[in-house]
């Protein structure tokens, strides 16, 4: 056994040591920024593990409402005592007791209509009176018994504001839609909403659970589930691209094999080939295991798709291997051309190490090391393994014509320039257009599943996804001060319609200053009792009846100040736990906000306001987007910059370095052109797609100018490009008739793109030396 | 069919039918189903311990088949309340607005329920949470319904409803504290 193998072997079994001890994660927010600006940090943290991100709504339909009431509450049961949510809520008992005594307790600081004026003889007067009309109305037997405590009916309408924020209807004690035909459940998971795995197992938790409750329902099989959600779609969303891959790729792999096989004729070759690949593979997910610690998903399964030129390799070697030379001689023939391309590729990818995305950082390590493993088992294992009586391919009968094919090939030089130049014209007139820049349209989610989430969301009347308010501020007391702020400005507009209603911290626990305030409104005793008494003129109240108001506004007088603590074991303190975030020390506040038709006004009346601003979660993502492709461009252009120097330095000459870039430029227009025709508009997947272009078309390059494209040698060159071009084509053509956009978009691209590199590489590149 | 069995149960239940009569309320309730549209003005009377007199407010009603009512108190103050469905709103005179769901409280159910089940002719319903009692001829009848369910019944001993042929007269609730509400109802017209 020669060292080269030993060394090999060693390295495959220090890379599976390492990945045996590195963990994967599916957490998709290694590939969202760690962004510098603060209000993209709150929307990534919205999309991580925000409120929303955690919430799966599910909906019971296919029977009488009588049915799906039983399903619901069957459900929920269950669910309530499975440890993967904090919260299920399906309108069963409405307001808890805890929480209805935390309001009852507190309602004099809690009310934002306790003011002076409304403890005085003419505010009493006017509350007596409705207490009056009230205890006339038919609701009275069951609404009096707080008259005496609570003549101004604070209780009353912070039930009203905390619990009747989303006006839902209950029938047979569960919540549905409007119609009676959907039973209605909303589920919290402990787990963020990024975490697929833990939504995975949620989602199996009501799964299994609606399975039971089908089963002990009368008339239960009949009952449809449906569910959505962020973690639904994310969920879903994986299992469409674990499917989508494994069929494409599964196809793509049997194409491949099959041409392979048909071509070598050797089982053995055909593994051969797949030998550099693997290798790579396994080193460059050890690499990042080691650097990083950890290792993402998807930078395998894209990391393996971007180091697919490998095989590549493999190719050139076998194809090209001369009878006379055996495939040590060839290998020592190609080696230089083989090296250069690989760096090429290398440059290329390295840009991704300067991404601000910790995923891309990591596929840049991924690929680098794994292509550079490649080559050098390409260089050192493969010929020996290799038998030695393998003397190459027979030629193939098709060869001669495309060598002869690729002799004429400049001729069309000048009509190749001339289509380059409409491309570009082409792209040019396009390039207000060009970007799809809104994160909405390549969201992998169905237009199906998104339509489902908006109704169910409309039911639940969940608050806007659009929009929110968030505030800022360095401790809680200024966070709760802030959002008080925003919210009287936004109290202001609901009577204008400028939105219908919102949340905020605040109505949960106030601030200590608006505590302070709302206490001292409560006049002492004896002012309040000579103002009640001024009041009662001319209502037919007795003045005993308000013996208890005058003891409790004494007490709340009294009562110490009113802490987070005072809401355990509520389910008002979920709720507040949601709008007030502590990011060690610095506090965020949420203000959820209901159907806004006026942004602009939202945010005018927030000016005022420090710290406090409104959220456009759409506007917001979408910048994110058009920054992550700007960087993207960028690192893109800088790594064609970096391509150009490395083949000008190996080169010493601009001629024989522009032979290489211009074929590479030339068919990365006419793929703008031919992806962007009918107005398709370009994501930050097809310009991946680019840079996979470049890297593959740039070998296709450098073997045109490596020159010998005459006799058996020529032959076997241009065969042994054909069939790297075809296996490219069909494996990543495969991948683009995936309904998924990421895939469909690199697949798409660069079976076009390679393609193209290869025709134009065969018009534009020559020998160097002839 | 449905209404019928219902019947026969609770005639078991109270005995308080047991004689053959040609005249009963399985024949009223179909009377009062056949009506699809009323209005009328109202008067209500309250008395309760803590006022040290009567309050009375007048406005207007008006019932649409099969489950619309709608309450408009003119004075002392203006107030609205109107159950559609299953759901109660309402504008308060200070022009605050809410709205319940029936299902969600199921004594604001019980309560309202008596008188628009009784409106609508809808013994069912009635039937799910009233013990019905039915005395009189069919030109004047008084329907006494007391709540199944305990928890009303600790507020509510009984709602009186007396009428004539398929007029609602009046409505009065007499509460378990001793307070009490009698609605004197005139119809708008035939």
């Amino acid at each position: 056994m020669n060292r080269a193998l030993i060394v090999w072997l060693a390295g495959l079994a220090l890379s599976v040591g390492i990945i045996l001890h590195t963990p994967f994660t599916t957490d998709m927010s290694a590939f969202l920024p760690r962004s510098p600006e603060p209000t993209q940090q709150i929307l990534v943290d919205q999309l991580r593990d925000g409120v929303a991100s955690r919430l799966i709504l599910v909906d019971f339909e296919g029977a009488p409402t009588a049915t799906l009431a039983a399903i619901s509450k069957a459900v929920a049961a269950t669910l309530r005592r499975a440890p993967d949510f904090s919260l299920i809520d399906n309108g069963e008992g409405g307001i808890g007791r805890p929480d209805q005594d935390y309001i009852w307790r507190n309602r004099y600081v809690l009310s934002d209509d306790v003011t002076p004026e409304r403890f005085t003889a003419a505010g009493l007067h006017q509350a007596l009176q409705q207490d009056l009309q009230l205890l006339s109305s038919g609701m009275a037997p069951l609404l009096k018994g707080s008259i005496g405590h609570d003549p101004t009916g604070e209780t009353l309408a912070l039930v009203r504001r905390m619990a009747g924020e989303a006006q839902r209807q209950i029938r047979e004690g569960v919540w549905t839609a409007r119609d009676g035909t959907r039973a209605l459940l909303l589920a919290q998971t402990r787990a963020p909403g990024f975490d697929i795995d833990a939504q995975e197992q949620a989602l199996g938790a009501i799964q299994h659970a609606f399975a039971a409750a089908q089963r002990s329902v009368d008339g239960g099989a009949a009952v449809r589930l449906v569910a959505t959600g962020p973690g639904v779609f994310g969920v879903k969303t994986r299992a469409q691209m674990k499917h989508d891959v494994s069929l494409y790729s599964t196809l793509a792999t049997l194409t491949i094999v099959g041409l392979l096989l048909a071509v070598y004729r050797s089982p053995r070759m055909l593994l051969l080939t797949l030998v550099p690949v693997v290798s790579g593979a396994l080193a460059g997910v050890a690499a990042v295991g080691a650097w990083f610690g950890f290792v993402h998903g998807v930078t395998v399964g894209f990391g393996v798709t971007l180091i697919g030129e490998a095989v590549d390799y493999a190719i050139y070697l076998f194809a090209q291997t001369d009878p006379a030379e055996g495939p040590s001689g060839t290998l020592r023939r190609i080696w230089p051309t083989l090296r250069l391309g690989v760096l090429v590729s290398i440059c290329g990818f390295a840009a991704m190490l300067f991404s601000s995305f910790v995923g891309f950082v990591q596929l840049g390590v991924f690929t680098i090391v794994g292509l550079a493993v490649a080559l050098a088992v390409t260089r050192f294992v493969l010929p020996s393994l290799a038998s030695r009586r393998y003397t190459g391919l027979r030629e193939a009968a098709f060869a001669p014509a495309l060598l002869r094919l690729v002799g004429r090939a400049p001729k069309l030089r000048l009509p190749l320039a001339a289509l380059a130049l409409v491309a570009l014209g082409l792209v040019a007139l396009r390039s207000n257009g060009l970007w799809q820049d809104e994160l909405s349209s390549m969201s992998p989610v169905s237009a199906a599943d998104q339509a489902i989430d908006r109704d169910l969301r409309r039911d639940v009347g969940a608050p806007d996804v659009r929009y929110m308010v968030v505030a800022e501020a360095d401790d809680q007391e200024s966070l709760l001060e802030a959002c008080e702020r925003a919210a009287a400005g936004l109290k202001r507009l609901i009577p204008a319609g400028v939105l219908s209603g919102y949340d905020s911290p605040d109505r949960y626990l106030p601030s200590a200053a608006t505590q302070v305030r709302r206490k001292a409104a409560v006049p002492d005793r004896a002012t309040l009792s000579a103002n009640l008494a001024a009041a009662l003129d001319g209502v037919p109240f007795r003045p005993e009846t308000f013996t208890p108001f005058l003891e409790d506004a004494a007490a709340a007088r009294e009562a110490p100040p009113l802490t987070r603590a005072a809401l355990d074991g509520t389910l008002l303190s979920l709720k507040l736990d949601a709008l007030l975030i502590d990011h060690a020390g610095h506090w965020v506040g949420v203000m959820p906000l209901r159907d806004v038709s006026d942004p602009g006004r939202i945010a005018a009346a927030l000016e005022g306001v420090p710290g406090a601003k409104l959220l456009d979660l759409k506007a917001e993502s979408d910048r994110l987007l058009h920054r992550y492709r700007q960087e993207a461009l960028l690192l893109g252009m800088f790594g064609c910059g970096v391509i150009a120097a490395l083949l000008l330095v190996s080169f010493r000459a601009v001629g024989p370095a522009l032979a290489v870039l211009a074929p590479l430029g030339i068919s990365v227009v006419l793929t703008l052109a031919l992806l962007t025709l009918g107005g398709h508009r370009l994501s930050i997947f097809n310009l991946f797609g680019l840079l996979l272009v470049v890297a593959v078309g740039s070998n296709y390059c450098l073997f045109f100018q490596r020159g010998h494209l005459t006799g058996a040698a020529g032959r076997r060159t241009v065969a042994s490009l054909l069939l790297a071009n075809i296996c490219t084509v069909v494996g990543f053509g495969a991948l683009s008739l995936s309904r998924i956009p990421v895939l469909t978009g690199i697949g798409g691209t660069v079976a076009i793109g390679t393609a193209l590199s290869l025709v134009a590489a065969a018009i534009l590149t020559r020998p160097a030396a002839s | 069919m449905r209404a019928l069995a219902g019947l026969a149960l609770l005639l078991l239940a109270h005995g308080a039918w047991a004689e053959e009569a040609p005249w009963g309320l399985v024949r009223l309730m179909a009377q009062l189903q056949a009506v699809k549209q009323a209005r009328a003005h109202f008067v209500e009377r309250k008395t309760a311990a803590m006022l040290t007199a009567p309050v009375e407010s007048t406005g207007t009603l008006s019932y649409v088949a099969p489950d619309r009512l709608e309450k408009i108190t003119l004075t002392p103050a203006p107030e609205s309340i109107v159950l559609a469905g299953d759901t109660l709103t309402g504008v308060q005179p200070n022009g605050d607005k809410f709205s319940i769901s029936l299902g969600d409280h199921q004594e604001v159910a019980a309560l309202v329920e008596g008188v628009r089940s009784t409106m609508a002719g809808d013994l069912r319903t009635l039937g799910r949470y009233y013990a019905i009692d039915l005395v009189g001829h069919p030109s004047e009848w008084h329907l006494t319904l007391t709540p199944l369910d305990r928890s009303v019944r600790d507020k509510v001993d009984a709602i009186r409803i007396d009428g004539a042929g398929a007029v609602l007269r009046t409505i009065s609730v007499h509460e378990a504290d001793g307070d009490q509400s009698e609605m004197t109802v005139m119809p708008d017209g035939p």
